[in-house]
């Protein structure tokens, strides 16, 4: 059996797909962990993520062992859809059992609680033409691909490059969400030493601009590559941008967990 | 300027925010035409309901303090002063519990004076 580089793109996405859920739950788990190691808290590897962890590994040698003997996507793509969603599950209750353990080093229990009564603004933490720069990037850069794709041209695949494109857009919507979260959401005077958030939110905002960007140009590399003269090319590329986009979701899923709080009253 | 609750205190915590700021006002840590975080910002500072922090900034607005428009901003009314008006009789028989309960707590005509003295000299003159 012969494997062009399309082959084994397609391959190498059936396993990024398995293991999708996996890789989420652990960079949950360890952007967790490092907060609580910040406020001097222990967070202890979850029991439901070291399953999740097994599973996975059963998964990914079961869509290896799908991939070598049947290189059709027909087969390998349901395959890997199936392990997604299973898994997926075990994520969901990895995720919550993480929430729940790390509740310790978020929520503080006094009784006696203050809070500032300065409004906070992004703009305090970001300069507005940082911001500007990255939606104009993003809508440069969405309105040249609506552009191309409007353009007739040989032979497209536009299955990756719309997905990408699709995903700069929701990076930037979410990541601005977060951001707000990060600038008007629940803090404690005693949380953190001064400056912490401003390198937080400077952080959550480079992340943005490097998906927006990312997936930008990836869209782009990919819309008009000949596979069968650049296949290997176009696989390295929607790989890392395949994996340049879970860590992207992974990051926007911990957003609740890093922020310290007063334990919120229901009434 | 930092609002303080506490939820030991006998009093509901809607009450506490509202009292909160009504002393920042007086003592002239609020100033006029201030605007304050937003219902959304100071609940979750403070881990309460945004109920309870919305009908702070009510109350506080029908008293004349505040002006707050829906989905905008709230901010502190120029001048700021209060519509509920505190006659000297309603002072003098406040003032008389609040001593009755110093005095017999054990505090001396001189600690109760310089305490006083001390509470009064903390609010803006301006006012």
């Amino acid at each position: 059996m012969t494997m062009n580089p399309m082959h084994v793109s397609q391959q190498a996405s059936a396993i990024l797909v398995t293991v999708t859920p996996w890789l989420v739950v652990s960079i949950v788990f360890r952007v967790a962990q490092r907060y609580a190691r910040s406020v001097s808290q222990s967070l202890e590897r979850p029991p439901s993520l070291t399953r999740l962890g097994r599973a996975t590994m059963v998964a990914a040698i079961v869509t290896v062992a799908i991939a070598l003997v049947e290189s059709s996507p027909v087969w390998l793509l349901p395959a890997a859809g199936v392990g997604f969603v299973g898994l997926s599950t075990l994520a969901l209750r990895a995720l919550g059992e993480i929430d729940r353990l790390s509740k310790p080093a978020r929520e503080v229990t006094a009784s006696v609680r203050s809070a500032s009564l300065a409004v906070r603004r992004a703009g305090q933490y970001l300069p507005w033409t940082w911001r500007f720069a990255v939606y104009g990037v993003g809508l440069a850069g969405v309105v040249a691909f609506a552009a191309r794709v409007a353009t007739p041209g040989a032979d497209r695949r536009l299955l990756v490059p719309l997905t990408l494109a699709f995903a700069a857009v929701v990076f930037l919507w979410l990541y601005e969400v977060w951001i707000q979260q990060l600038v008007t959401g629940p803090a404690t005077p005693e949380g953190q030493p001064p400056g912490t958030c401003q390198r937080f939110i400077r952080g959550v905002f480079a992340m943005e601009a490097a998906l927006v960007a990312g997936c930008l140009t990836a869209a782009h590399l990919l819309l008009d590559l000949d596979w069968n003269a650049s296949g290997a090319y176009g696989a390295v590329v929607s790989l890392a941008a395949g994996v340049l986009g879970v860590a992207g979701c992974a990051l926007a899923l911990s957003s609740d967990l890093t922020q310290r709080r007063y334990q919120q009253l229901k009434t | 300027m930092t609002i303080r609750i506490d939820l030991e205190d006998g009093r509901p915590l809607e009450e506490q925010i509202v009292t909160a700021v009504r002393n920042g006002l007086a003592r002239g840590d609020i100033a006029r035409g201030q605007e304050l975080p937003s219902v959304r910002q100071l609940a979750g500072d403070l881990g309460v309901h945004w109920n309870t922090v919305a009908r702070a900034y009510r109350r506080l607005a029908d008293e004349g303090l505040l002006n707050v428009r829906r989905g905008r901003s709230v901010v502190v009314r120029e001048p700021a002063r209060s519509t509920a008006r505190v006659s000297r009789t309603a002072l003098r028989s406040r003032l008389t519990d609040v001593l009755a309960e110093a005095v017999l707590g054990g505090l001396s005509r001189k600690d109760v004076t310089e305490t006083f003295q001390e509470a009064l000299a903390g609010f803006d003159e301006r006012r």
